[in-house]
């Protein structure tokens, strides 16, 4: 039975389905902001990454002749990982993976950057289509600040300053291309290098006399400077709260060449030989044994420089207050091989602790996990979900690493992480609580380790185990490589 | 003064259509918010206008509540002064955020924009008790105050937490909510007025007895 419609229902119908699609269009236009008023409690987050920080030079992890004063206090005040570990070595993709949160082994998608002196396997910019974690909190009115005097970061071909809304760029540190290499004072150089080092040691050295000569202090050193730049930010840093401040020391990465004072610290004071302040990074051959203890020492004092002015900084952190209200994060983004296994410097298949442990400190400005330790396998590229889940941000899908919270308050893991897997250029190395394996990516030249027995990793145990040797390699590497890693060999 | 009084007198009696502007500007406040961002990069030049609506709204609901609303039960008492709490703490922690910078010196306790928020739900709250208590007992006009009991729930709802652009709409609902509540108002006195006339016309003696309120 048909049924007319009278003008006046026509226009209450009208209306109402007008008022409806204007009220849906208004709120799905504004869909990408929040129609609440954005706050809440909100805390600053400091994270104080220590270039090739070796995790055996720090005093809390067991070292009892470092001095490390400064980072054993801040580890008391924290959670502190005691099986820590960079996804990815060295510097850039281990830098790509903080502040993505994403995996960058097995480097599939790694393409040489025009202008580069080192070509490691990932060693290039935040792919543009991931996002970073700064970007991230720019955009939830975090003010995001990076300190570095790290050199890789600020080459024309990276583009580490991505989301910052301050980037304070200290130039002259190691191979920056800062001021000519020829005003090198020659005997200066010959000074700090030893007969064994190679070209590229040498022209790393030179390069940084170049760029150092002007020094009159200690002040003038790099650490100092990054640690003092980031306490005259925080000195202003009160207006411009909750901020997420990232102080990237690339001390103590060679060249090692502290103030006297602090070398004097682990060496005889009347030392006159050379100072192998740059390791070849290849066999440790070359080095006489006086000149490996040199060396140690060398790296040593750079590590109590480092440790110093990190205390000056946390001590200003105290003084303002920001203990209060900021999450710290420290953690280094891999160590330094200083002869131990007959390697010097960061060679891909020399992964052995000395290289890929790292020290790995947060501390919650309530107390939160201060004072005790987890063995869980926390890596570098879990740094930027957890820092979103300690400021209440949802995390992209595209973070792979996981959040540390719940270890944070003494629960289990977000997931279970029962073996893990990292990458240096064409090699790979993976753990579980038994063994360790060490092979080049295709598999090939494996070392096996008794993970128990054995932790050093003296003793290669590979020829006897060849099941745990393919057990390891086809279901942690190529299981978490997607595959067998790109050949680079 | 009595002519003062007298228009004192008329300005409470209509003060329920400060309901409207403060409906409005709530509406219209997830635009605003994106406007201000557009505009100024920051929300916040919008969210310090905002504490203009739930004092407009308090302000208006005294108008209801006080020369409006027939024979009030306790329900609706109890929502009303809700309601007014509400607003307050919301203007209070608007004003502490916004204005005061307190969030800005206290990050972790954040108390101007718990206030804020806490205030919100509050008020909402209100609104819900106030708008279904008196379409129940009939001290407001039924299609009136009923779409805004219904459009308050909304309002709660959107408030606990950010329900993205369902949320939105949620939250205009509660804003046009409030204006809906003015207008009927208005339309009810109106038709009251008009009524009146009309039987004072046709010289009906019981035009007389017709009630202050519209019920």
């Amino acid at each position: 039975m048909g049924r007319s419609l009278t003008r006046r229902q026509f226009l209450k119908v009208a209306g109402a389905g007008v008022g409806g699609a204007a009220m849906l269009g208004m709120g799905s236009a504004c869909g990408g902001m929040s129609y609440l008023p954005s706050g809440g409690s909100r805390m600053n987050v400091v994270v104080v990454l220590l270039d090739s920080l070796r995790k055996d030079h720090v005093g809390v992890y067991g070292n009892d002749w470092i001095q490390t004063p400064n980072l054993d206090a801040l580890a008391n005040e924290s959670l502190r990982f005691t099986q820590a570990y960079p996804e990815s070595i060295p510097t850039i993709p281990a830098r790509r993976a903080i502040f993505t949160g994403t995996r960058t082994w097995p480097f599939r998608d790694w393409v040489p950057q025009k202008g580069e002196t080192f070509f490691p396997a990932g060693w290039q910019r935040i792919p543009e289509e991931q996002a970073s974690l700064t970007e991230i909190l720019s955009d939830q009115e975090f003010q995001t600040v990076l300190i570095t005097d790290t050199q890789h970061m600020f080459k024309a071909s990276m583009n580490f300053q991505r989301g910052f809304d301050v980037f304070d760029y200290i130039r002259g540190q190691e191979r920056d291309r800062w001021r000519a290499i020829n005003s090198a004072n020659a005997d200066l150089v010959e000074r700090m290098t030893v007969a064994g080092n190679d070209q590229n040691m040498m022209d790393k050295v030179r390069q940084y006399v170049a760029n150092t000569w002007y020094r009159e202090g200690e002040e003038d050193y790099f650490a100092p400077q990054v640690f003092r730049r980031s306490m005259d930010y925080l000195e202003m840093a009160e207006d411009g709260q909750p901020f997420f401040l990232v102080v990237d020391s690339f001390d103590p990465h060679e060249p090692w060449d502290p103030p006297k004072k602090y070398v004097d610290l682990y060496d005889d004071p009347d030392y006159d030989g050379p100072d192998p302040t740059a390791p070849n990074y290849d066999t440790s051959d070359y080095l006489e044994e006086r000149e490996i203890e040199r060396m140690r020492a060398l790296y040593a004092g750079e590590v109590t420089m480092t440790d110093k002015w990190f205390g000056d900084f946390m001590n200003k952190m105290d003084e303002l207050g920001f203990m209060e209200n900021t999450l710290v994060m420290v953690m280094s983004d891999h160590g330094v091989s200083l002869a131990e296994h007959g390697f010097t410097g960061k060679v891909a298949r020399a992964m052995w602790p000395e290289l890929t442990d790292i020290p790995f400190f947060i501390r919650h400005p309530e107390g939160i996990g201060a004072g005790e330790t987890s063995d869980f396998y926390a890596s570098i590229h879990d740094i930027a979900p957890t820092i979103l889940s300690q400021v209440d941000v949802e995390r992209p899908a595209q973070m792979t690493g996981q959040d540390l919270t719940p270890l944070l308050e003494g629960d289990d893991p977000e997931e279970a992480r029962p073996h893990f897997t990292l990458g240096y250029d064409d090699h790979s190395w993976t753990r579980d609580d038994d063994f360790i394996l060490v092979c080049r990516s295709d598999g090939e030249e494996a070392r096996l380790y008794d993970a128990e027995n054995d932790p050093n990793m003296d003793d290669d145990i590979a020829g006897d185990n060849p099941d745990v040797v393919r057990r390891m390699y086809d279901e942690y590497i190529l299981a978490d490589a997607g595959g067998e890693p790109p050949s680079m060999y | 003064m009595k002519a003062l009084r007298k228009a004192l007198r008329f300005l409470l009696e209509w003060s329920f259509l400060l309901l409207v502007p403060a409906g409005a500007l709530w509406a219209l406040s997830p635009l605003g918010v994106y406007l201000s961002d557009y505009a100024f990069q920051t929300p916040n030049v919008f969210w310090r206008l905002f504490p203009t609506a739930p004092l407009l709204m308090a302000l208006g609901l005294a108008g209801v509540f006080f020369f409006a609303m027939g024979e009030k039960g306790i329900a609706a008492k109890v929502g009303f002064w809700t309601v007014v709490a509400g607003a307050v703490v919301t203007i209070a922690g608007a004003f502490g955020r916004y204005y005061f910078g307190l969030d800005d010196e206290y990050i972790m306790t954040a108390p101007a924009w718990s206030a804020m928020r806490t205030g919100l739900f509050v008020l909402a709250a209100g609104a819900v008790v106030f708008g279904a208590a008196s379409a129940r007992e009939g001290s407001l006009p039924l299609w009136g105050a009923l779409p805004f009991a219904i459009a308050a729930v909304a309002g709660l709802v959107s408030v606990v937490r950010d329900f993205g652009g369902a949320g939105a709409v949620m939250w205009i609902s509660f804003g046009v909510g409030w204006a809906w509540l003015g207008l009927s108002l208005f339309i009810a006195k109106a038709a009251g007025y008009l009524k009146e006339r009309r039987a004072a016309k046709a010289g009906d003696s019981t035009s007389s007895k017709t009630p202050a309120t519209y019920i």
